[in-house]
């Protein structure tokens, strides 16, 4: 290759990086306004076009449990029961913590048609499950991360005091660390493979016929409502074979239903 | 005399023979049955198709044809012949008409369709003298004696020539005849494309009165009514509907009349009516405007207004008036989220009269309130374009409140929850929304897959392995530190007792000194220890230790004991620095071997 045409080359590459940056930057800023917008519009009480401009944002590949929440509130200031539970999962799953968004969804739920009681885990299963619920996959990484980043500095100290006197501090310390560190892990582990294998839909038509199998001329086993969360087993088609929270599983069309 | 001449003019035939045509063995005649007629006379005209595949002929449209209406359906006749040895089809189809204006008039060639091909006629020119009625349209071939002309007339009146789209419009077709009609017959029903139809009901005792019209009396028969709503712009026609009348012959003789009515038949079409239909203004149309014009109002009622949480509410909307009611969409009904609103059943209950159709409809949603407390529903309303006023309005119901219990009802009072001060939830809902800008994170990529994470998990762990492997690094160079001092003792024992030998030639003062360090330093290096810190037991308990035999042990002693006389002793002079020199090289020399 020519000498002359390597700054060249790097100039191209600057540019190339500015160009794909700057426009990223500038989105951003747009987005926001835009947001902004849509939160002025529903302030006013346009929540039709306040949730088509939430809608319009989510196009940009975004996903934002601020954005999801306030898309789920415009639904359901709509009345339309379905979008609203779908965007508050989708919200609740990026932050599992946050009060606000798991009262929406409580509250939604409390609306919905379809009502199955669902025997509650035993003490002390019920409170484990409920805070690992409660804790997002990001803070369950940032500590696993902390947790990890302490049992190395155990171990360093360990190794810098082998051979003296007292090395018993660093041994518990790491010992102590490395089984917090461990368990954590394990959850995340839990955690990440959950979201890798499992998928929710929330049912967005008025009623659903649930059927036996992938076909419109397949019997019908029961009727789903709008707003009812059901767990995809597998899929076939423009169909969907769902499994309820009570165990009743069949098939469904998959345009009646939005993946959370 | 009149009838003589009626039947001279139905021999005489207008021929027209059309050139040849495409089809050279098809050739198409049309031809009238007389060439002068009166503009209240009717008389057939006959279109003719001869050939070997005239029986394929179909009957041509005449009913768009000027100067002339068409009365009804042709008459189809076909005629086999052999002529000279070859066959010959003839197929004819006779039509009653009527001439529209005085004078002489001329009906186009008429194409006729035989099979896949076509034949078309001649021309035909038609004189036409003014009618017996003094220039009215109507009449018929029977002529009453008297002086009462016997005139039959058909019309269809609009009561609106100019309509916004979706606007009710009213058709009535009439007929007007001189006396009673005894019988009638539709031959062809009215068509209204473009229009949506509602039929208007016929009043049982018939619909017929006397009028007046162009200075004579009628009787005005009302054959159909029909309500149309235009469903596009522009120029909609309303096509002619052609009767069969049957009416008594006027100027019977009366004894005759007594007992034997004579009748005659007649046929007769409307005209054809053109309608003009505006589109709706677009300024200030409202936003929620669903296509709904003419005159309405709307009111909403519950009941039960007091229920249970989860238990199902009958909520009616009713819109009345007058309009297209079977299109009419439902109007806007906003329920609050905590109640769930099931699809409405929508009855309706349309009357059509004189004024149009109107009525009402009913949409009844099923309402369950998921939660307890007051639940308002705010007006229904509904926008329309008022044709009369040519504006659009709205309309709004009064807002119903329904009341939700939580459980068992325990009365209204419980409803209520009045009394003592005590908190009443008064309704709930969800959460605002989040209006802070720096939230907007995008969250699409999960943390534990960011770079970041990755080397936070990465970097301590090499870095621990990279002490791992320091620490290691630097034992073994001190391991190996030890071992070669303690390999190179008996080198550096010899060297210190050779600088001793080479300070004895400058006198024997230091000497001792070099021999005792040489001792000492051997063991110093063997055991990796400080030379300074040995004593002679140190250096005999540790050479003990490290198994030496005890003699050689003693005799090292000996030797170290010999040299701190030596140096520090009052004989110092009494032993020989060569020979303890001597001694000590041997003896380590020894010991180098167990060690």
């Amino acid at each position: 290759m020519n000498r002359s045409c390597r700054p060249r080359i790097r100039a191209g590459i600057v540019v190339a990086a500015l160009g794909t940056v700057v426009p990223v930057v500038a989105a951003a800023g747009e987005l926001e306004d835009r947001f902004a917008t849509a939160n002025r519009m529903y302030e006013e009480g346009r929540f039709a076009q306040a949730a088509s401009e939430y809608e319009a944002i989510l196009q940009y590949g975004l996903e934002n449990e601020n954005l999801y929440y306030n898309l789920g509130n415009a639904y359901f200031k709509m009345a339309d029961l379905g979008p609203a539970l779908l965007n508050f999962e989708r919200a609740h799953r990026l932050a599992p913590g946050d009060r606000e968004i798991r009262e929406n969804l409580d509250f939604a739920r409390s609306l919905l048609y379809d009502r199955m009681e669902i025997p509650a885990p035993p003490f002390p299963f019920d409170v484990l499950i409920r805070v690992r619920r409660s804790v997002s996959l990001d803070t369950e990484t940032i500590l696993f991360v902390v947790l990890y980043l302490i049992a190395a500095g155990f171990l360093s100290a360990y190794l810098l005091n082998e051979g003296r006197s007292s090395p018993k501090l660093p041994l518990y310390g790491l010992a102590i660390s490395l089984l917090l560190c461990t368990g954590v892990g394990v959850s995340l582990g839990a955690h990440i493979h959950a979201l890798r294998t499992r998928q929710f839909v929330i049912i967005l038509s008025d009623a659903v016929d649930v059927r036996s199998g992938p076909g419109p001329n397949q019997t019908v086993l029961f009727t789903v409502h709008e707003g009812l969360k059901a767990e995809i087993r597998t899929e076939r088609g423009d169909w969907l074979q769902v499994s309820l929270p009570n165990g009743w599983n069949g098939w469904i069309p998959r345009a009646s239903a939005g993946i959370i | 005399m009149k009838r003589l001449r009626r039947t001279a003019g139905i021999g005489v035939l207008v021929l027209a023979v059309a050139p040849p045509t495409p089809a050279a063995d098809l050739e198409a005649l049309m031809f009238a049955d007389r060439d002068q007629v009166r503009l209240d006379e009717e008389f057939e005209l006959t279109i003719e198709v001869r050939g070997a595949d005239a029986g394929d002929a179909q009957a041509p449209d005449l009913f768009s044809l000027k100067d002339v209406q068409v009365l009804g359906y042709p008459a189809v006749n076909s005629r086999y012949q052999w002529i000279d040895g070859h066959a010959s089809f003839t197929k004819s189809f006779r039509y009653t008409v009527m001439a529209d204006k005085e004078g002489e008039i001329t009906i186009p060639p008429v194409t006729v369709r035989v099979g896949d091909r076509e034949v078309t006629t001649a021309g035909l020119s038609i004189r036409v003298a003014a009618g017996r009625s003094g220039g009215g349209r109507a009449g018929g071939r029977q002529r009453s004696e008297g002086g009462m002309p016997e005139i039959v007339r058909a019309r269809a009146e609009v009561d609106k020539a100019e309509v916004f789209i979706g606007e009710q419009l009213t058709v009535h077709f009439l007929i007007l005849t001189p006396r009673e009609i005894r019988g009638l017959e539709i031959l062809q029903q009215p068509e209204f494309p473009g229009f949506w139809v509602e039929e208007i009901p016929q009043d049982p005792d018939g619909d017929i009165r006397r009028v007046r019209r162009d200075g004579s009396s009628f009787i005005e028969y009302t054959v159909m009514k029909r309500a149309l709503f235009p469903g596009r712009t522009g120029e909609l026609v309303i096509e002619p509907v052609i009767f069969s009348v049957t009416i008594p012959r006027g100027g019977s003789d009366p004894p005759d009349s007594m007992f034997f009515e004579s009748r005659q038949t007649l046929h007769r079409r409307s005209d054809r009516l053109t309608v003009k239909v505006k589109p709706l203004p677009a300024a200030r149309r409202p936003e929620d405007f669903r296509g709904a014009v003419g005159t309405f109002r709307v009111s909403v009622d519950a009941h039960p207004r007091q229920i249970l949480v989860n238990d199902a509410v009958s909520f009616q909307v009713v819109v009345q008036g007058n309009g297209n009611l079977s299109t009419l969409e439902p109007p806007l009904v906003e329920v609050p989220p905590e109640i769930r609103r099931y699809d409405p059943r929508i009855t309706e209950a349309l009357t059509a009269g004189e004024a149009g159709v109107g009525g009402r409809k009913t949409w009844e949603f099923v309402l369950v309130p998921r939660v307890a407390g007051r639940h308002t529903i705010p007006p229904v309303r509904m926008t329309f374009f008022d044709p009369e006023r040519a504006e659009y309005r709205t309309v709004r119901s009064a807002p119903v409140v329904i009341t939700a219990a939580p459980g068992d009802l325990a009365g209204d009072a419980g409803l209520e929850g009045a009394g003592g001060g005590e908190m009443v939830e008064r309704g709930r809902d969800i959460h605002f929304i989040k209006t802070t800008r720096s939230r907007l994170r995008d969250r699409s990529r999960p943390l534990y897959r960011h770079p970041a994470t990755v080397l936070a998990l990465l970097l301590p762990a090499a870095g621990n392995v990279g002490l791992f492997l320091f620490l290691r690094h630097r034992r073994q160079a001190t391991a190996n530190r030890h071992l070669i001092r303690r390999r190179r003792a008996w080198r550096r024992a010899r060297w210190r007792l050779e600088n001793a030998e080479r300070d004895l030639a400058a006198g024997p003062a230091g000497v001792f000194d070099f021999v005792a360090g040489a001792v000492t330093g051997f063991v110093a290096d063997k055991f990796d220890l400080p030379p300074s810190s040995l004593t002679g037991e140190q250096v005999s308990a540790l050479l003990t230790g490290a198994g030496v035999p005890a003699p050689l042990v003693r005799e090292l002693r000996a030797c170290l004991e010999a040299c701190d006389a030596a140096r520090f002793g009052r004989d110092r002079g009494a032993i020989e620095p060569r020979g303890l020199m001597d001694r000590v090289r041997r003896s380590l020399a020894r010991i180098e071997r167990h060690l």
